[in-house]
């Protein structure tokens, strides 16, 4: 990381407990420079999803709490804030993982609901159609009926009418298949690129968040274990056997494994 | 079944204390107060079944003074048209009241919510209609008049006996309830309560045990229905309207939500409220223009205490009680050990 | 005939009895149960208000914007504040407000009982030989103004969709910078003040008096019936219980009008649980 960016978030020691008796992260700390892409990568439970919520002020829903450590927006520390003080004073917005856009709103309704700052917000929107051709098709189709990747393109869409200044996306491959996931990211990058927003990415496919990512850190069991480039990542042996799948030098051949059980049936 | 009274010697010292005190009350106490005391015993009985169906099983129920109603009239009609005894009436009402609760708790198996809350106000109003034209055909006037009941030898006419009568039947139903939330129901209930689609994906049967809380629930509250017209020597449709349920809603929420200590703390407060009101008022020496208006200006009075007690404390009397035993019982410390996780 | 005009004088009413229901329910999950005496108090505020304001619509406004006030108060004081705690509690509130209410139009009124006057009289006949006097026409027109308005601004203003979006989803509505509050408020403000308009229309149309929240308890029936998210299918739902009741009432018992709806209600539900024209079920999360 270069010295003289300016850290944009900063977590510190962070720890979150719910329902007063179970931790579920501690001793967080990582930093968020302006303008970069920062993906955080590990397994269910990890607590990445914890540590977003803390960061947009959704724990008090959620019946937890931040017992220790702060976090940091600009240097303004946000610990328990609720959600609205959060988005206006710091624009910082999440796309939730699960409950991210209105069913029972359209597509146009869903865009219209932000209250958008700064750009006139029809000209907003048109860009936002521009960016996700498919929602332009949609228009009048209920937020309920929209396929996983089309919900996914409605969620981004609204959240980037809040006009962000941090980004945070939660899982944004859950539940959608690996080549819509790809093109996702690529989009976002692209209007990261064009409008020049900071991102957090939280995500369990390391391979694609480390694609696009400048920076990351790997979760496990509530803390941050590993942090670096990608390319440090991705070199390291416990990453590339527990999160890319990249097991050992051996390959098994499909064809071996096809001629086995085509004699076992031939000969029981 | 593990009583926390009789944990340790302090609180068994107690509660000997308290069942002395409470067998030597009648004794002492002012008919009048007596009196009260007895309505607060069925009060009790009526709140803890519907605390039971609200507070524990989570099923919004608008029926309750329709329930009350049936084992009010079936009493009525048993004792009157039949000469049936107490103790064939009272399991009979409990009965009735049951087949009422089955019939009100079949919409829960398809319907929740505000859905299920309107739906059992409807068998509410069915049943009370059905009540006040029994009552307006059969000649009954303002209410049908009932005999005082006799258990063996003795007639229950004087309130000394009804206390002991009232208030043992009492204990036996928070007992019974006590020991049904800590077993296989109890437990049913609360999956029911607060995430009933996973209840149900990890084997419980939420139909069964929704109808289940529906008929204990309400053959209780029959129950207590049946003994109020026993101890009042009538029963009258006008009385069970849709505000005996809000008393009764009051009692529970006021008292606790899902506590068996919040229902007879609510019972007590809601039933001692507006005789405590009539007090204070009669304190004051008032014109008497406003005299005419005593009963609203107390039904204002206490809507606004409810609103406010509610304000400052939204988890009912219950809770209160739990931050005072625990201030006595950690005095001189303010806070327990942390027996938060860390690692 | 008469029959007739009074069943389509009803309807309009339950209909917007109903359709205030459906807008604190939608936005808060709470049962109103102080609507019946807000339609109560309104009508004797618009007595008192008619008396020394001349021009009708001035004072239509003002008892009306009196109730959205209280709507937005009782809000903001009480139900906010039990924000996190069980709905059962805020029910409750909502029932001492009620009685607070009621208090308040006896002490203040003393249990009159009387006509809301309006300035023109006037009998219309239409064809088929159905009579309908003006107060009937005001209560019609005024209520399809509500409605019009109501739906278009819930459809198509910003404000509405946030609306919306709040009664859905409140948390992500809060992320996404609507201020959750105030239009809760809002929509409490409006809730009321339909029920406001009732009490006026119900106060020209029939008296004003201390039993006149009874009727109110049909709205609770209304909404459930027209389903609890369609503000639109209270119409149709408020005209069945209204033919319904009356007829019941004109050939069958007249002691049977309190029931009679609940036994629609229960009729309804058991082929439509989520009422005749609910669309969503309530999808929880697992």
């Amino acid at each position: 990381m270069k010295e003289n960016d300016k850290v944009l978030l900063e977590i510190n020691k962070l720890e979150v407990v719910y329902h007063h008796v179970s931790t579920a992260i501690q001793g967080v700390s990582f930093k968020v420079l302006e303008g970069m892409l920062f993906s955080i990568i590990g397994g269910n439970g990890a607590g990445k999803t914890t540590t977003l919520r803390a960061i947009s002020g959704f724990l008090g829903s959620d019946n937890a709490e931040i017992t220790d450590g702060e976090v940091k927006f600009e240097g303004k520390v946000l610990n328990m804030f609720p959600p609205q003080k959060i988005t206006h004073l710091t624009r910082i917005v999440l796309v939730p993982e699960r409950d991210k856009v209105f069913d029972t709103l359209t597509v146009e309704e869903n865009l219209s609901v932000p209250a958008s700052q700064g750009m006139r917000h029809k000209q907003f929107k048109e860009r936002i159609y521009e960016y996700f051709p498919n929602l332009r098709q949609r228009k009048k189709v209920l937020g309920g009926f929209l396929s996983g990747g089309e919900r996914q393109m409605l969620a981004i869409g609204q959240a980037l009418l809040c006009s962000p200044r941090l980004l945070m996306v939660d899982e944004l491959s859950l539940g959608l298949s690996p080549l819509i996931t790809k093109e996702l990211l690529d989009i976002i990058l692209q209007i990261k690129k064009d409008l020049g927003f900071t991102v957090l990415l939280v995500e369990q496919n390391a391979a694609a968040a480390l694609a696009i990512a400048e920076y990351a850190a790997v979760m496990e069991n509530g803390r941050i274990v590993l942090d670096g480039t990608p390319e440090k990542l991705m070199a390291h042996e416990d990453v590339r056997e527990f999160y890319l799948g990249m097991r050992g030098e051996e390959q098994k051949s499909y064809r071996d494994v096809k001629q086995y059980t085509r004699t076992r049936r031939w000969w029981g | 079944m593990a009583i926390k009274a009789f944990e340790t010697p302090f609180r068994k010292k107690c509660l000997i204390a308290g069942v002395i005190f409470g067998v030597a009350f009648p004794f002492i106490a002012p008919p009048f107060i007596l009196h009260v005391i007895n309505l607060i015993a069925i009060a009790s009985i009526g709140a803890l079944a519907l605390n039971l169906l609200i507070g524990n099983a989570g099923l919004l129920s608008l029926g309750h003074a329709g329930f009350m109603a049936a084992g009010a009239f079936t009493t009525a009609i048993m004792t009157v048209n039949f000469g049936m005894p107490i103790w064939i009436v009272l399991p009979a009402a409990i009965l009735i009241g049951g087949l009422f609760g089955f019939v009100a708790g079949l919409p829960s198996y398809k319907l929740k919510g505000i859905y299920l809350g309107l739906s059992t106000l409807a068998v509410h109003h069915i049943i009370q209609y059905g009540c006040s034209e029994y009552q307006y055909y059969g000649g009954f006037g303002y209410g049908i008049v009932i005999k005082a009941p006799s258990i063996g030898h003795v007639v229950l006419t004087n309130k000394i006996e009804w206390y002991f009568f009232l208030w043992i039947i009492a204990a036996l139903v928070a007992l019974f309830i006590t020991n049904l939330l800590r077993s296989k129901p109890g437990r049913a209930w609360v999956a029911i309560r607060d995430r009933d689609i996973a209840a149900e994906v990890i084997g419980i049967n939420i139909g069964d045990y929704k109808i289940m809380a529906f008929i204990l629930s309400s053959g209780l509250t029959s129950l207590a229905g049946s003994l109020y017209a026993y101890y009042t020597a009538v029963a009258s449709a006008d009385q069970y309207s849709f505000s005996l349920t809000i008393s009764y809603f009051a009692m529970v929420i006021v008292g606790g939500v899902g506590s068996v200590l919040g229902s007879f703390l609510g019972a007590f407060l809601i039933t001692v409220l507006p005789y405590g009101l009539m007090y204070l008022t009669g304190l004051f020496e008032v014109s008497f223009s406003v005299k005419e208006y005593f009963s609203i200006i107390e039904s204002a009075i206490f809507g606004i205490v409810i609103v406010l007690f509610l304000l400052a404390e939204p988890m009912g009397l219950a809770e209160i009680w739990r931050r005072t035993r625990i201030y006595f019982e950690l005095w001189p410390f303010r806070y327990k050990p942390l027996t938060i996780t860390k690692r | 005939m008469i029959l007739l005009s009074s069943i389509i004088v009803l309807g309009t009413i339950y209909a917007l009895l109903g359709a205030g229901f459906v807008i604190v329910y939608r936005t808060s999950r709470i049962l109103n149960f102080a609507h019946a005496e807000v339609v109560m108090l309104s009508a004797y505020i618009a007595i008192t208000v008619s008396g020394f304001i001349s021009s009708q619509i001035l004072g239509l406004f003002i008892v009306l914007f009196i109730c959205f006030l209280l709507g937005s108060l009782v809000y903001f004081f009480l139900i906010r504040p039990l924000a996190g705690y069980s709905i059962l509690s805020a029910i409750i509130l909502t029932v001492a407000v009620g009685v607070v209410l009621q208090a308040i139009s006896i002490l203040g009124w003393r249990g009159i009982t009387e006509v809301i006057p309006i300035s023109w009289r006037a009998y219309y006949s239409l064809p088929g030989g159905l009579r309908l006097s003006s107060a009937e026409i005001t209560a019609i027109s005024l209520t399809i103004i509500f409605f019009v308005l109501l739906g278009s601004f819930y459809r198509f203003s910003r404000i509405g969709q946030q609306m919306r979006a709040t009664a859905e989803k409140p948390l992500l509505s809060a992320q996404r910078g609507v201020r959750i509050y105030l239009i809760s408020g809002l929509a409490w403000g409006i809730g009321f003040a339909a029920a406001g308009l009732a009490g006026i229309l119900l106060g020209i149309n029939y008296t004003v008096s201390l039993e006149m929240g009874g009727i109110a308890i049909s709205a609770f029936v209304v909404a459930l019936v027209g389903g609890m998210d369609s503000l639109l299918g209270t119409i149709p739902a408020a005209f069945i219980i209204a033919i319904t009741e009356r007829l019941t009432i004109a050939y069958v018992n007249p002691r049977l009008a309190e029931t009679i709806p609940f036994v629609i209600l229960l009729l309804v539900l058991i082929f439509k649980p989520w009422g005749l024209f609910g669309t969503e079920e309530e999808l929880e999360r697992v």
